[in-house]
């Protein structure tokens, strides 16, 4: 062990906390000796198994060194390198990732936040400790263009815009591809609403590295605000080809294609969204939205053919929820496309087989198969056990006034507005169109 | 690619027990050039000498490797779990260099990856 390290470390971490957060008693204590061989000691390193309890100590003890696994569900290990981020300048703090999780997309993830390093399990001793000092002599002993980088983060914290412009512009004299010092120019302009300067800043840095990763994000989300979605979704396909899709990310190009009319893409980025293993419920609306619209847009056209897949992708997401069965099988319906709302319906959950919802989708799709004297019965059997829709409604007044039950009709009516007050009207405007007999 | 370094047996040649009975394969928290950790739920004596199977479990091939190797150390890291270190002594060195590369190459494909997203020089 270089001493150099060692003292490079004690001066780094001072009087402050190392927090290590492993679910494995066995990899903790294996990184806990790899701490230790470093030459931290005992008593500055505070341990957890736990995402709530390591966020606790995150805020009351401020640790300047956190090593974290990625997944510690309910927790990301990403959320409690995020506030270390709040705590300290850049320099002052290191968060690494030591996992399991090898996917591209949580490197993604963790690259594009404040993570420094991202170990993988089962690691070396060696390595750990060389990505350490890697990251402390960075941090330690930046280079100008660090340095510079750093005055203008400092200078953007405390609103002193101009300053921090001055840094980066500064810092792009001590690079030879600068492009980081753009990104955070342009983060500047963002901050100030000045998107033409930001869009600038981020293509000057995506010149000097093409496929400068924040520079495309930072380009593709101005656009999206400026709502130049074409742009926006040029940007989206370099940034595809070249690179993982984080989660977060993978809503908002999901978004961009559908604005954008390329549909053709969702089905590619529902293989990304099946694959990843942290699912949030606000990913799945989204993708199943996306995927809904793309529907609902081949319906438009009349094509019902093409817009299942996207369905029936939709329904995957939302685990075949009975609420977004209802959904697609009202669009299917009001497009006529009947043997598509029936094969929809027939993906309905077991457990939700006979419930409410399926029973007034099952009345819908057989009006089309039982006789008038059958549907009656159904129906009433429906609203008599409480499954009375205003479609239901609907359908039963209009049956009601074909066969001239009118009485019935009514009788119905005045059952319809006990739930459905402002139904009324169009329930009598029903039965006006069918003359009593 | 994503892959897992296993001890799927642990004899110990003095008594012939096979000490992760019950226990299922183990999974390497940590390796060296020629030494790695393991988590054990029961005792094994320092300076025990053992005969091992390691196994690595990558997507594409399940790769066995068996070794004898001595007991450097057993630490209880909480109740009933002990953090055991095993020197690896008689091994096929050539099939261990390969597994190392292997990890640290998955390890290496990471870091490429997550330098050029960061995008710092």
């Amino acid at each position: 062990m270089s001493t150099n390290f060692a003292a490079q470390m004690k001066a780094f971490l001072g009087d402050g906390i190392c927090l290590l957060v492993e679910p494995s008693s066995s990899f903790g204590a294996s990184l806990q000796s790899c701490l230790a061989e470093i030459g931290i000691p005992l008593s500055q390193v505070a341990t957890s198994k736990k995402f709530e309890e390591a966020k606790k100590i995150v805020e009351e003890k401020k640790p300047k060194l956190i090593v974290t696994e990625y997944d510690l569900q309910p927790g990301m290990g990403l959320e409690l390198i995020e506030m270390q981020e709040t705590q300290y300048d850049d320099n002052a703090r290191i968060g690494m990732i030591v996992t399991k999780n090898s996917s591209d997309s949580a490197v993604a993830e963790a690259a594009e936040g404040a993570v420094d390093a991202f170990l993988l399990k089962p690691f070396s001793v060696g390595i750990f400790r060389t990505k350490l000092s890697d990251v402390l002599t960075r941090k330690t002993r930046p280079s100008d263009y660090q340095k510079l980088l750093q005055v203008g983060r400092t200078k953007a914290a405390a609103n002193d815009f101009e300053g921090a412009i001055a840094a980066f512009n500064a810092a792009k004299t001590r690079e030879t591809k600068p492009s980081m010092a753009c990104c955070m120019a342009a983060k500047i302009y963002e901050r100030q609403e000045k998107w033409e300067l930001a869009l600038a800043e981020y293509r000057q840095g995506r010149q000097f590295q093409p496929l400068h990763y924040k520079c495309m994000i930072g380009e593709f989300e101005v656009l999206s605000k400026l709502k130049r979605y074409a742009d926006a979704y040029e940007v989206v396909g370099r940034l595809r080809d070249n690179y993982p899709i984080p989660p977060v990310r993978l809503g908002e190009f999901f978004t961009a294609a559908v604005f954008t009319y390329n549909f053709a893409d969702l089905p590619r980025y529902f293989e990304m969204y099946l694959a990843f293993e942290n699912r949030t419920p606000w990913l799945t609306n989204l993708v199943a939205v996306g995927l809904t619209a793309a529907g609902k847009y081949h319906l438009q056209k009349k094509d019902p053919a093409k817009a299942m897949p996207f369905f029936e992708m939709g329904l995957t997401a939302r685990g075949r929820d009975i609420t977004y069965v209802e959904l697609v099988f009202d669009e299917l319906m009001k497009a006529e496309a009947f043997k598509e709302a029936e094969f929809i319906l027939s993906k309905t959950l077991p457990a939700d087989v006979g419930g409410k919802q399926n029973n007034q989708m099952r009345f819908r799709i057989d009006q089309r198969t039982l006789t008038p004297e059958q549907l009656v019965e159904r129906g009433k059997r429906m609203i008599n056990e409480g499954q009375g829709s205003p479609e239901i409604y609907r359908l039963m007044v209009e049956l009601l006034a074909k066969l001239g039950r009118t009485t019935m009709a009514e009788s119905m009516i005045s059952t319809a507005a006990k739930d459905y007050p402002d139904l009324r009207p169009a329930l009598y405007a029903i039965l006006a169109k069918y003359p009593a007999k | 690619m994503s892959f897992k370094l296993e001890m799927t047996m642990m004899k110990n040649m003095t008594t012939a027990m096979d000490v992760l009975q019950g226990q299922g394969p183990l999974e390497v928290s940590e390796y060296g050039a020629s030494d790695l950790a393991v988590p054990l739920r029961s005792v094994v004596r320092d300076g025990a000498l053992v005969s091992v199977n390691l196994r690595l479990v990558s997507p594409a091939r399940v790769f066995d490797f068996p070794a004898t190797g001595k007991v450097l150390s057993c630490d209880e890291v909480e109740a009933g779990v002990f953090r055991v270190k095993v020197q690896l002594r008689q091994f096929d060195r050539e099939a261990w260099s390969q597994i190392l590369l292997i990890l640290q190459g998955d390890q290496t494909r990471v870091d490429a990856l997550f330098d050029s997203i960061k995008g710092e020089p």
